[in-house]
């Protein structure tokens, strides 16, 4: 039996060329089977703070759920990186700057200090 | 006797020469074709240059060019070896698309002088990205970052009636003047500390050979003024690459900017990400002496958990961004932190090799990529003059064009197969197991997947749901440049196999072997002060 053995780059190519060829048929045939379907429900829904009976649609989008569900759970490190961090403050920058600047050159001292002793 | 070709020292002084005739010009002449003809010729020239300079490179080896007739370490000199000269390639192309992209971005200007103000600030960038590549002197490649820093200030702030605009070039101003003066103090320590500014000429005293040189020995402890000066470098080119945490300029910077010039901002960080490699790899290399007491380690070290922190912030700020440009200004954070990671991890021998061909090749693909993304928001800003995502949905299908180069650059952003961004992130994630820390290799697809959400913002752009059906009539100024960019990006992967792998490989060589680089200075050197 003869086993072929490529190196990762043609193997990747190979691999994606198949996959997308594979997916590409699946797709023809389910274009090609499915019924037509109209229907304009859950496309216009959005996450907001009504209650239910306020919005006319029960379905929310999948786009807006998967944004209503990454926002609550990443809310907190949102907060702290755009407030705290980014918060567009020059004399913050040169804070968060000095800090890397000054354990930097820390470093160095220590280093220098250590090649003194040693030497 | 050996005369070096002019070519090697031709294009940084041509285009600083040509940006200062621009504004003379603008008073005679008034004709706004003629501005974006000629600086388009002098940008399609710079090119084909970098692009003979590579290929002789490639072919005959490392050249020393020195200006003025001045023999090295005494005058200054260019040293172009096949990792510069291929950077500056790299670099020549999207200075060259951005110009051609801007004649669309600046239609509705009606004086002529305007362009000439836009043209000479680009011209000046330019010279100053290309100088600052091919320079082998610590102090001209100050002068040279200064020039092309300058010019961005400058840049970002062209829409001078916009706050925003006026209010981010000071910022960028003020921190990046900073850096660039502690810069100027490390190349006193340099020089201080090894008697000569000459990068090669360093690289062979930091390997204790010093026989043979006319600048001789060293003066009074240098390890002190060598250990504080590449403290100073690094924290200088970090800052100039927008490397958490001195990144916050980039994305007040980024988004004020005229776009064409959004689009330069990843040739210029990927200068400081040079600069870097070299002070790093080729002058103060593995076996220099500072690699002796672990300090070079400790601060690759560093730069690797700066790189796993900014991919991975660059990536969460991306998912809040209603503006597109800003948020592939935090795209390119992201993208930064992977080459650092990179980088870092080239600090362990056995994979340095490997870890600065992943580098290299990554920052490539940033490059390419986010430039063509910048050069597609100019279609988008001129067909319903919005940068807000929202207003964007669906645009690529109505600008047919434009959304297939945003699908190809975001794709590759990502790392989807078979485009070049996989490659570069599969060897990333491949060299960090083989140097035995599974633990960035878990942060680096982490970062990956979190910067997916920002990403998934920009492919709405492409496959949302519009409100008309009607094509848009795309510019072809801008259409042709990001097309072109798009099937660059496409060959980038599918060229590995065939030979762009090897030259990859070379160009990380190039990186850390310092044999051929410091060969050519010491041989130029012997010829003209035989000893």
């Amino acid at each position: 039996m003869n086993i072929m053995v490529f190196d990762p780059f043609t193997a990747t190519i190979l691999l994606t060329s198949a996959m997308a060829l594979l997916a590409s048929i699946v797709y023809i045939l389910v274009l090609s089977i499915r019924r037509a379907r109209v229907t304009q429900i859950g496309e216009e829904m959005y996450i907001g703070g009504e209650s239910e009976d306020i919005l006319s649609l029960k379905v929310p989008s999948i786009l807006a759920l998967y944004w209503g569900i990454i926002r609550r759970s990443w809310k907190e490190a949102f907060d702290i990186l755009r407030d705290v961090i980014h918060s567009g403050i020059l004399n913050e920058w040169y804070g968060y700057m000095s800090i890397w600047l000054s354990f930097l050159l820390l470093l160095s001292i220590i280093a220098i200090a250590i090649y003194m002793y040693i030497r | 006797m050996y005369v070096p070709n002019i070519v090697y020292g031709l294009i940084p002084p041509m285009l600083i020469a040509f940006s200062f005739i621009t504004p003379l010009l603008s008073l005679i002449i008034k004709s706004k074709k003629f501005f974006v003809f000629y600086t388009s010729i002098l940008t399609l020239l710079t090119f084909i240059l970098s692009l003979f300079i590579v290929i002789d490179v490639f072919r005959e080896g490392v050249v020393l060019y020195p200006f003025g007739g001045w023999p090295p370490p005494i005058g200054i000199s260019y040293i172009i070896d096949k990792l510069n000269a291929f950077m500056a390639l790299i670099v020549a192309l999207v200075f060259m698309l951005s110009i051609i992209a801007s004649t669309t971005y600046l239609k509705h200007y009606q004086k002529a002088s305007t362009l000439a103000y836009f043209y000479t600030i680009v011209l000046a960038i330019f010279a100053g990205a290309m100088g600052s590549l091919y320079t082998g002197d610590v102090f001209n490649l100050f002068v040279m970052m200064e020039v092309m820093c300058i010019g961005l200030y400058t840049a970002v702030a062209f829409h001078r009636s916009k706050a925003g605009a006026v209010e981010a070039a000071i910022k960028y101003s003020f921190v990046s003047i900073i850096a660039l003066i502690l810069y100027f103090f490390a190349a006193v320590l340099f020089y201080s500390g090894f008697q000569t500014l000459n990068m090669a000429d360093i690289a062979l005293k930091a390997r204790g050979g010093v026989e043979g040189l006319l600048s001789s020995g060293f003066f009074g402890n240098y390890l002190i003024d060598l250990i504080l000066g590449l403290a100073l470098t690094i924290w200088v080119f970090t800052l100039e690459s927008a490397l958490v945490p001195n990144h916050f300029w980039l994305p007040d910077a980024i988004s004020e900017a005229p776009t064409p010039i959004s689009a330069i901002f990843p040739a210029a960080e990927s200068v400081a990400i040079y600069v870097i490699i070299r002070y790093m790899f080729t002058i103060f290399g593995a076996d220099s002496i500072i690699a002796k007491g672990h300090i070079r380690e400790v601060m690759l070290l560093i730069l690797l958990i700066l790189g796993v922190v900014a991919s991975i912030v660059g990536g969460i700020m991306m998912a809040i961004q209603r503006d597109v440009k800003r948020l592939l200004g935090y795209s390119s954070i992201s993208h930064i932190g992977f080459i650092y990671i990179a980088i870092g991890l080239a600090s362990s021998t056995n994979v340095m090799q490997q870890a600065l061909t992943a580098s290299i090749f990554h920052m490539i693909n940033y490059v390419i990529s986010s430039s063509l993304l910048f050069l597609s928001v100019i279609a988008m800003e001129k067909s319903i003059n919005s940068r807000n995502i929202d207003d964007l949905a669906g645009i690529g299908r109505i600008l047919p064009l434009t959304g297939f180069s945003i699908a190809i650059g975001v794709l590759n952003l990502i790392g989807i197969p078979p485009l070049g961004g996989f490659y570069s992130k599969f060897m990333l994630y491949q060299v960090a197991l083989e140097a035995s820390q599974p633990v960035v290799a878990i942060a680096i697809v982490v970062a990956t997947a979190i910067t997916l959400m920002g990403y998934m913002k920009l492919l709405y752009i492409v496959f949302g749901k519009t409100t008309t059906r009607e094509k848009l009539k795309e510019p072809l100024t801008v259409s042709i440049p990001v097309v072109l960019l798009a099937l660059i990006c496409i060959a980038l992967g599918l060229t590995l196999t065939i030979g762009f792998m090897d030259i990859l490989k070379e160009l990380a060589i190039a990186a850390y072997n310092y044999g051929p680089y410091t060969k050519v200075f010491y041989d130029y050197m012997k010829m003209l002060f035989p000893r």
